[in-house]
């Protein structure tokens, strides 16, 4: 219905109006930015949806502006960046960009350079025009330059930079920025690989100089001292939100309860695994902070009992448990509990059940390296979890059991949107009774799981709003069957990711015949190397 | 089982199960936290709301009565506007006006499942069109001074350089 006069179409207020642009991806959103001013305000005005219209800067646009004039005039006219980030540019952007950023400097409230070989001078001077920058991150990994340039003061302040993520080799640069900052809120420090032993004069300084302002503190450090721990604890006035201590090795047992004891706001703790904690620190952890969020631990004959008997604010867990003992999760309280990693466990069946009853609104749920219950097991005790949403099981070895697939498991996780299995052993039929308890799946990743065709069948037949699937395995290729499948049912898809044998050959008649079969459909075919084998462990290790 | 009374701004009166009425944030607010008592036999106005937009969302809100509760915001599941069920595609099968109202409605009810997938249907509605096509869907005004569009059009391009 046209509107007219008398009936006008009534104006929607800008919150409805972000919650309608929220689910649009970036090309639409651009789109919907050049209908009308008051669209392009109301977007503008949105942090949220600002953030998918970041100026990507790699070494080929920059060369790109150097030599099309008009390219960079137009873009001067980009009054409502997100954010610049420079991926790997080896030039000084300055020489090329120097008038747009002295123009834009100012507008901008994100920076990032990654793994850009530039010296530091070329940072601070990139620096210099920001003076409303609220974020800042740069992360050299795989360029050194800059170590050799640092220098050790600066002329200007960044006021309003509240969040910096650094990831240098030379802890210098935290110095330099102890001048740059002076109201950081949230600090991560990456010093993976060659940090001197100077951090006493370097962090501590940082981290003191914004007691009042600093709340989350991120740490991965390898080969530092206890009493670097012991020091910012001691900090006056520091009351820390969220701390997360990464490849430390090994933090004693005294240091960190004497760290507890003196913050005690913590919503947010994370140790990964290369970080040893005492046994007895993880029931510390919850009797001395009260506010826990966010818990990241790896442990081994925890007293489990006592950590749960303070964690009713808990919302995700990570645990990465021995899997040699049995564990006993069943003291469980975290009704809020909405996030739940477990690697290397060994858990009754019985006793995971009572866990999921305290918590029954888990909504993303990521179970590794089990002994027990086998998946058949672990299924049915998962199986009432209506809320989840994200599914992750990976290196279980357990060929037992068949899943019932009937009316009365149909459709059990209705939210689930993915499922991910890697390097599982499945009985027959399991992944079809996955599916069934899942209609609503729209991503499915299979890793290093051996399909039969009933699999590949029941996986693009039965799940009409799949939108992403990956089929990969290191030794097995689709049969011809499966492919067929693929063909004949993968037209709703916006991705398809599948391995098969190398050869030229095979690459391309594949190419070609997937490409006729599935138009409009991405598809990437995974060159499977003779030889290759099982695909090993990495950690999606989440941020804060 | 208990009903409360309901006045729209034309003035029609609704007698509805508090249970339902309760799908809106708003009105469960007034009964549980100001203390309006519906015994009374007092209608609660909806100043805002029209009766026939009213009656529309009531039937939405009695057969959703019984869904669990929404999970809470997700960058990831917020993308998705294809899982929209098949009762609400045809329930928000009505013209572009009345869309509008009842999302409007929704919003000053607070109704965050209705919100959702009204406003769900209206990405969808904007999804894959041209600028142009977008304005006479929606009849906007095409107010941007003249170029300024193709120069925003060039920045989208960049954004979508990134991968």
């Amino acid at each position: 219905m046209v509107s007219t006069a008398e009936n006008p179409m009534p104006e929607l207020p800008p919150e409805v109006l972000v919650h309608i642009f929220r689910h649009l991806p970036v090309s639409d959103l651009g789109t919907a930015r050049l209908t009308c001013l008051r669209w392009n305000a109301v977007v503008r005005d949105s942090a949220m949806l600002m953030k998918q219209f970041e100026l990507i800067i790699g070494q080929r646009l920059l060369e790109r502006f150097g030599k099309e004039r008009g390219l960079l005039d137009q873009v001067l006219l980009f009054k409502s960046l997100g954010g610049v980030s420079f991926v790997r540019t080896t030039d000084n952007p300055l020489e090329v960009i120097g008038p747009f950023w002295d123009k834009f400097g100012a507008t901008l409230q994100k920076v990032r350079f990654k793994e850009c070989t530039l010296s530091a001078q070329t940072v601070l001077q990139v620096l210099r025009k920001t003076p409303n920058l609220k974020s800042f991150s740069l992360d050299e990994s795989s360029s050194n330059t800059m170590a050799y340039h640092t220098p050790t003061w600066a002329s200007f302040r960044l006021d309003r930079l509240e969040k910096l993520d650094l990831h240098v080799q030379d802890d210098r640069f935290l110095n330099l920025f102890g001048q740059l900052a002076p109201s950081l809120r949230v600090l991560k420090f990456d010093g993976k690989w060659k940090v001197r032993d100077q951090l006493f004069q370097t962090l501590l300084p940082l981290i003191r100089g914004r007691k009042d302002s600093l709340k989350k503190l991120t740490l991965r450090l390898i080969q530092t001292s206890p009493e670097l721990l012991d020091e910012i604890g001691l900090i006056k006035g520091l009351q820390l939100t969220a701390i997360s201590l990464q490849n430390w090795e090994i933090i004693d047992d005294r240091t960190l309860a004497r760290f507890l004891r003196r913050q005690r706001n913590l919503e947010q703790f994370k140790c990964n695994h290369e970080t040893y904690l005492e046994p007895s620190m993880l029931e510390r952890l919850t009797d001395t902070q009260s506010k826990l969020r966010c818990v990241q631990i790896g442990t081994r004959n925890a007293d489990l009992p006592r950590f749960f008997r303070n964690t009713r604010h808990l919302e995700h867990l990570k645990l990465s448990l021995g899997d040699s003992q049995i564990i006993d999760l069943s003291y469980n309280r975290s009704p809020k509990l909405k996030t739940l990693h477990l690697t290397g466990y060994n858990i009754l069946k019985a006793r995971l059940a009572l866990f999921f009853q305290q918590s029954p609104n888990v909504q993303r749920l990521t179970l590794e390296y089990c002994r027990q219950p086998n998946i058949t097991e672990l299924v049915e005790t998962i199986g009432e979890l209506r809320s989840l949403e994200y599914l992750k099981l990976s290196n279980h070895s357990s060929k037992v059991g068949k899943l019932s697939a009937d009316d009365s498991t149909q459709n059990h996780w209705p939210r689930l949107t993915t499922l991910y299995l890697r390097s599982c052993e499945l009985a027959p039929g399991t992944i079809a009774a996955l599916v069934h308890r899942a209609p609503n799946l729209s991503t499915v990743i299979v890793e290093n799981v051996t399909l039969a065709d009933a699999d590949v069948l029941s996986i693009t037949k039965n799940l009409p709003r799949l939108r992403l699937l990956t089929l990969t395995h290191p030794r097995n290729d689709l049969s011809e069957t499966a492919l067929g499948y693929l063909k004949k049912y993968g037209r709703g898809l916006k991705r398809l990711e599948f391995s098969i044998a190398s050869g030229e050959i095979t690459e391309k008649y594949r190419d070609r015949e997937f490409a006729k079969a599935l138009p409009g459909v991405e598809i990437e075919m995974v060159p499977r190397l003779p030889g290759e084998d099982g695909l090993d462990w990495y950690d999606d290790f989440d941020e804060f | 089982m208990s009903t409360i009374k309901l006045e729209t701004s034309d003035g029609v009166k609704f007698t509805v199960k508090t249970q339902v009425a309760k799908c809106s944030g708003t009105i469960r607010t007034m009964l549980e936290d100001i203390g309006i008592n519906p015994q009374d036999g007092e209608a609660i106005p909806l100043s805002n709301v029209h009766s026939t937009i009213l009656q529309k969302i009531l039937v939405w809100a009695e057969h959703h009565v019984d869904d669990p509760e929404p999970p809470r915001d997700d960058a990831d599941a917020a993308k998705r506007t294809d899982d929209i069920c098949s009762w609400d595609e045809d329930f928000l099968k009505v013209d572009q006006r009345t869309l509008f109202d009842v999302m409007l409605a929704a919003n000053y009810l607070d109704m965050k499942q209705l919100i959702a997938v009204c406003c769900k249907t209206v990405a969808n509605m904007i999804k894959g069109k041209t600028a142009d096509q977008i304005r006479k869907t929606f009849n906007i005004e095409n107010d941007f001074p003249p170029g300024d569009e193709d120069k925003i059009r060039l920045r989208n391009q960049f954004c979508e350089e990134r991968r």
